[in-house]
């Protein structure tokens, strides 16, 4: 399956080429975890996952198609 | 007194008396500083039935004990007065560097009342005070007076002044400082205007005494070393794209207050978060005094239609002025806050106000021949043009300058204005963060959140996560925010540094680090428990004036909006904000009342009775 992910603060570093919005193919049934996985993404780090719009758990399986969306939480405002 | 300077200027406007007071030690200790200085002097000498335009109302500006120390992002004050547009209390708080500028004339604050017979500013230095001639200032904007009254005092001094809007007696309008820097919310500039007073200019050079200088250095050293570390390991925070950046995060959780709080998410939103306004329009970072974070913004837009050059936006202007209006683009959004600056408006209700008009148009209950144009959603050259008429009351602007409650009244449709106490929230969607609507609703200032920010455990999970969805339990810890916040507020600190940094990591949050702070400047050896006490007692005396004023449980409310409709897209889909089941809880927390009442027993034990 493919999935469209786009990478903001704190999370560009990760995408492949240094692009923040690309197309990711993954095994069927992958979680939003196997992802970041793939992405060599440290299993520390936590970002916030979005996927189709509304934040989701790291173990929320993708679908294909599924826009993903992923950064480094912040505070304040 | 160490960490206080131990004195007060009293301004009586009308009659021109100016005098020294010493400020009373054991209401020092007592109530702190800044925003629990304030409510003790307004709960002891302001008719809470006072119209807050006549010369009878008070103007208090007070610094805390730590501002101007080199304690971390102490470099705040607070402004309070009772507000024109809420009828209750002001609590609006600046940083920049004019309030430790005010510190180091020698007074921890100001009372102003009475009326001038003209335009007046006054200027404090080198020991002296005095009111002078502000005929030719009037009209200015804040940025034009500034650079005049620097070049007529002194090119050091630090000017906080009101600009055509606090003249015309905006019900929003701010006190304006360091140019950029607002004291923003509820309508503290039309209560400068409504005294003549066009500026406070000071020019200090005083010393700020400390306690035990040694224990404060190495505490200071520790906490930011702390800081720096962690800011090492994760560089990201509000450094690097302002408060801005939090438009990700409502966005995702479906908490970004769209359409007048239609919707909880924005079509447009890759268009105006932080990173397009980094990517775009940032020159550099500013930073208060002493502040290690430096959230403030200075941008540059070029595009001919909004060109200009400034400060900001923050997330509250981009959630007012952008989601809330359905306007995608970010320069109109930067214009129309340079606008609020220079004329000196307060951007979050000035774009919530604009959003309700747009709904009031959209259904028919304000003609666009009202409006005097058409005023459609997503329109960022009306926002614009709104804007400056409304700073200087023109046209249309003359309703928009009463705020949205008033001109969704007077359009037969109050229901539509957004608003807790008459005045306009932030931008976080209590149907999708049930503590941030018992905040707004309980808030002293009407919808606010920066008076007990449940953003941090509900959106940003600091100290540690809880369920934004989630209703029971909220209240004991919206408590503790508010309390925390009051401790903030009363020690002259910055919530973005001390909530994180200087307070416990439970969601208890005890100020921990406030408490060291103190301690080491003032000398007061208070214990935790006398500084958490001293953070209700200022909150319950900012409820005792509130009741006063006729305030109570009918008052602490939120539109049917909030409470009956449900979020109808988005991450928060089918949620409506539980308030009602909430204040039951939160009163009964605060010692209240059913009615939100503090008892007696209450009052007495806080030493109120
Ligand atoms: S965090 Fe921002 S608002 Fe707070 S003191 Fe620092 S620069 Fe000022």
């Amino acid at each position: 399956m493919k999935v469209r992910v786009r990478c903001f603060t704190g999370m560009q570093q990760y995408a492949p080429g240094g692009r923040g919005d690309f197309e990711m193919a993954l095994p069927a049934g992958s979680s939003a975890r196997q992802l970041l996985e793939a992405l060599g993404v440290p299993p520390d780090l936590e970002p916030f996952v979005a996927v189709n719009g509304g934040k989701v758990a790291l173990d929320h399986l993708l679908q294909d198609g599924d826009d993903v969306v992923m950064f480094r939480q912040m505070e304040g405002g | 007194m160490k960490g206080w300077m131990g004195k007060i200027l009293r301004v009586d406007l009308t009659s021109g008396v100016l005098r020294d007071e010493i400020l009373d030690p054991v209401a020092a200790r007592d109530y702190i500083g800044g925003r629990g200085i304030g409510i003790y002097y307004l709960n002891r000498e302001l008719d809470p039935a006072c119209d807050p335009l006549a010369p009878e109302n008070l103007l208090v500006m007070a610094t805390g004990p730590l501002t101007g120390t080199g304690a971390p992002t102490g470099a705040r004050y607070m402004v309070m007065t009772k507000s024109p547009l809420t009828g209750a209390i002001t609590c609006s708080n600046s940083g920049g560097r004019f309030p430790t500028e005010l510190k180091r004339s020698g007074y921890d604050g100001i009372i102003l009342t009475g009326r001038a017979d003209h335009p007046v500013y006054l200027y404090i230095h080198d020991g002296r005070v005095e009111l002078r001639e502000a005929d030719h200032l009037w009209g200015q904007t804040t940025h034009e007076a500034t650079d005049r009254l620097r070049g007529e005092t002194d090119p050091k001094a630090r000017v906080a002044c009101i600009g055509p809007a606090g003249e015309k007696l905006v019900r929003f309008a701010a006190i304006m400082n360091d140019k950029d820097r607002a004291a923003g919310r509820s309508g503290v500039g039309a209560v400068m205007g409504s005294k003549n007073l066009k500026a406070v200019v000071v020019r200090g050079q005083q010393r700020v005494e400390l306690a035990d200088p040694e224990r404060f250095k190495a505490f200071n050293t520790q906490i930011l070393d702390t800081f720096k570390a962690a800011a090492k390991e994760t560089p990201l925070g509000l450094t690097v794209n302002g408060t801005a950046g939090v438009v990700l995060t409502t966005q995702h959780l479906g908490v970004l207050p769209t359409k007048n709080w239609q919707q909880g998410t924005f079509d447009g939103w890759e268009n105006i978060h932080g990173e397009r306004l980094t990517e775009k329009y940032l020159v550099s970072n500013k930073a208060c005094y002493a502040c290690p974070i430096g959230c403030g913004r200075k941008t540059r837009v070029e595009d001919p239609d909004f060109a200009g050059e400034g400060e900001g936006p923050e997330y509250e202007t981009i959630y007012a002025m952008g989601a809330n209006c359905m306007i995608d683009n970010l320069a109109a959004i930067i214009k129309a806050n340079y606008l609020c600056n220079e004329l000196g408006l307060d951007t979050i209700t000035m774009g919530a106000t604009v959003a309700c008009a747009m709904e009031l148009v959209d259904r028919g209950y304000l003609s666009e021949k009202v409006v005097g144009r058409p005023l459609p959603w997503g329109d960022a050259e009306a926002l614009v043009e709104l804007t400056r008429q409304t700073g200087y009351r023109e046209g249309f602007g003359n309703r928009l300058a009463e705020g949205s409650y008033r001109l969704a009244e007077s359009s037969g449709h109050p229901e539509l204005a957004m608003v807790a106490k008459k005045q306009e929230f932030p931008g976080y969607e209590p149907r999708g963060a049930q503590a941030m609507g018992l905040a707004y609703a309980t808030s002293p200032i009407g919808g606010s959140h920066m008076r007990g920010d449940p953003a941090y455990f509900e959106l940003f999970g600091v100290p540690e996560k809880v369920d934004p969805h989630e209703w029971k339990g909220k209240a004991k810890i919206t408590k503790a925010y508010q309390d925390l916040s009051a401790a903030i507020d009363a020690a002259g600190l910055c919530i973005f540094f001390a909530v994180r940094n200087l307070a416990g990591k439970t969601l208890d949050v005890h100020p921990d680090g406030i408490l060291e702070y103190l301690n080491a400047a003032t000398g007061a050896n208070y214990t935790l428990e006398e500084l958490m006490q001293a953070s209700e007692r200022i909150i319950t005396a900012e409820r005792q004036f509130l009741v006063r004023t006729g305030i109570s449980r009918k008052d602490d409310t939120l539109p049917r909006r909030l409470t009956h409709e449900p979020m109808p897209t988005g991450p928060a889909a089918g949620m409506v904000c539980h308030l009602e089941e909430m204040l039951d809880e939160y009163y009964e927390v605060q010692g209240w009342t059913p009615d939100g009442v503090p008892t007696a027993e209450r009052l007495a034990a806080l030493g109120l009775a």
